[in-house]
């Protein structure tokens, strides 16, 4: 879980490096990890 | 017909879940012509389908099964998973989103659905917190944020639906059974929240022995097992074992339901089952500790009945650390006792309560709930005790909401108050000068603003100079904020508008500052005109007046 958590941060954290505001996918990512952390603090 | 398909965003636990769905059924009476559909989590979702498929055409589930074993899928299995329900969601073609969650998470949701009218937190890429309506601008500013939150979340989510008629009350129909079950839920989501297992104890070996005709049931999940095994095996319940049923982890909530439908009484925490009870019209006597806000999440019925402490740090919030817990020690249990054993044998709703012991009921406010001329939930004392300060301002501060949220005014007698309280409230009514003054400032300024951009040629020194001043005033708000706490829930609503100003070009941008500014100055007066009609009896207002005007330019 804590893997997939890093890959997605680290997706993200890429593209924010290039300045780029969130597209679709991105914001697919952020869901997926909130999605991921809501059901942890559950 | 416009908005005709609408998806609910709904992604918090069973408790919103069942709350969202009263909301949403009223949303159907009104227009019964209305589609819903909810997108929610099956984890929440799934021990409540049995009501939520009577409310919505249909439920999507945005995680699932799948997601519980989340680690054995790969990234680009779950983002393909993501995918697929984002298509089915826009596949659908809705008129309308609205989220009712009020989460990160939830407002990225309803960003990936294509629509053009949204309802509540939307996750913008310029603006992380993107709110357009004003109900839902409320929730963020003082549900979330203060601990002055005037209205019932169920309140909040009609009229962010859109809700036009009032609340319903469905009074209940009379249980033919001599037998008189109560059911017992003393778990919640949290320890702050719920009484040690030996209260309860105490409270259940009371019912039963003072009634024999009594059938305690306790419920719960199955996290819960370790809990009720202590109440159930304690050994001052032995004698009344027999009268009291097990439960935990064994019924589903549907079971659950259709026990406390015919119930005498429900007895517990803020909690899921409290809102369930509420769905089956079942009398409801809720005890509100810790974080808990009654006003917001007590159970939504015309017959709940609420006891919370008048601790001074209740209600706390969820962060703030506590061991001891001194808000658990302000409720007795005998007061519970007392009240259920009052409810159960009363044939009329109880409009007035006193405990034949007046020591056990003066730690606490005793409330039953109501619905007022204009259909919203309110709580009514049931004691004889002067409200406190923080019901004092929730009041006035509910008054000024509805007028200016929804432009109706709710019938209530003016609370009286001591004559200490009438001095706790000058220092608020300097607050609040401030505020307004601020506000009158911020007017002018966004006014030259949009003046100067109206000449021929802007100075653009001068837009520089006024915008300098707007974010001075910021500044100032933010400093208000700590110093005077009582007013947070205008301060806070003024963040948030200000952080969601409308317009494409800086002359609309700014008329909507004006505007923001309009809103909290039309706030500062009418809370300030009702604090002074509040401490009227005991001053000359007229003197008071020129007293905080005085003091306010001191300041």
């Amino acid at each position: 879980l804590e893997h997939i958590k890093e890959e997605i941060l680290e997706l993200i954290k890429l593209k924010n490096k290039k300045g780029e505001p969130h597209n679709e996918e991105t914001l697919k990512l952020l869901l997926i990890l909130g999605l991921i952390e809501e059901q942890n603090e559950k | 017909m416009k908005n005709n398909k609408i998806l609910v965003v709904q992604l918090t636990r069973i408790g919103d879940l069942l709350q969202t769905a009263v909301a949403c059924d009223q949303l159907k009476k009104d227009n019964q012509t209305v589609e819903l559909h909810l997108v929610c989590r099956k984890t929440f979702a799934a021990g409540i389908l049995f009501i939520l498929k009577s409310t919505f055409t249909k439920i999507h589930f945005i995680s699932d099964e799948k997601h519980q074993s989340i680690s054995y899928l790969g990234l680009t299995d779950l983002v393909k998973d993501i995918s697929q329900r984002i298509d089915t969601l826009n596949n659908e073609k809705f008129d309308q989103v609205v989220n009712l969650s009020f989460c990160k998470t939830s407002s990225i949701l309803s960003s990936l659905v294509t629509c053009e009218n949204k309802k509540g937190l939307i996750f913008n890429i310029n603006n992380p917190i993107t709110i357009n309506d004003p109900w839902s601008k409320y929730v963020y500013s003082n549900v979330l944020g203060s601990e002055l939150s005037s209205f019932h979340l169920i309140d909040l989510y009609r009229n962010i639906l859109g809700c036009i008629s009032e609340a319903p009350t469905a009074q209940r129909q009379t249980i033919s059974s001599n037998e008189k079950i109560i059911i017992v839920h003393p778990f919640t989501s949290s320890t702050r929240k719920q009484w040690k297992h030996s209260k309860w104890v105490e409270v259940i070996y009371r019912l039963l022995k003072n009634d024999s005709a009594a059938t305690v049931k306790i419920v719960g999940s199955k996290q819960d097992l370790k809990n009720a095994e202590l109440i159930f095996n304690s050994p001052i319940l032995n004698d009344s074992r027999s009268r009291i049923i097990n439960l935990v982890g064994q019924a589903s909530l549907e079971e659950v339901f259709r026990n406390l439908e015919n119930a005498a009484l429900f007895m517990g925490h803020d909690s899921s089952i409290g809102h369930l009870a509420a769905y089956a019209n079942t009398p409801t006597l809720t005890i509100s500790l810790g974080s808990v806000r009654p006003i917001e999440t007590s159970p939504y019925s015309a017959q709940a009945y609420i006891v919370a402490p008048k601790t001074d740090c209740f209600p706390c919030h969820a962060s703030t650390a506590c061991d001891f817990f001194r808000c658990h020690n302000d409720v007795p249990f005998q007061l519970i006792t007392s009240l259920a054993e009052k409810i159960m044998t009363s044939t009329q709703e109880l409009d007035h309560f006193k405990a034949d012991n007046p020591f056990i009921s003066s730690s606490c406010f005793i409330y039953k709930s109501t619905f007022t001329n204009i259909g919203f939930y309110d709580l009514k004392s049931l004691s004889e005790q002067a409200p406190d300060r923080k019901n004092i301002l929730r009041t006035i501060f509910r008054i000024a909401w509805l007028y200016m949220l929804a432009e109706k005014e709710e019938i209530k007698p003016t609370p009286k108050i001591s004559q200490n309280l009438e001095s706790a409230f000058v220092n608020t009514r300097k607050g609040i000068a401030f505020c307004y003054e601020l506000a009158q400032h911020g007017k002018d300024y966004s006014r030259y603003i949009i003046e100067e951009l109206g000449t021929n040629n802007p100075r653009i020194e001068e837009l520089k100079v006024y915008s300098k001043k707007l974010d001075e005033i910021d500044d100032l708000f933010n400093t208000l904020n700590a110093t005077y706490p009582e007013i947070k829930p205008i301060i806070n609503f003024y963040l948030v508008l200000k952080g969601n100003l409308q317009g494409e070009n800086i002359v609309k941008i700014s008329e909507s500052a004006f505007y923001a500014y309009q809103d909290i100055g039309l706030l500062c007066s009418i809370s300030d005109e009702l604090i002074l009609k509040i401490c009227d009896g005991i001053k000359q207002s007229g003197n008071r007046k020129a007293q905080i005007i005085i003091d306010s330019n001191q300041g």
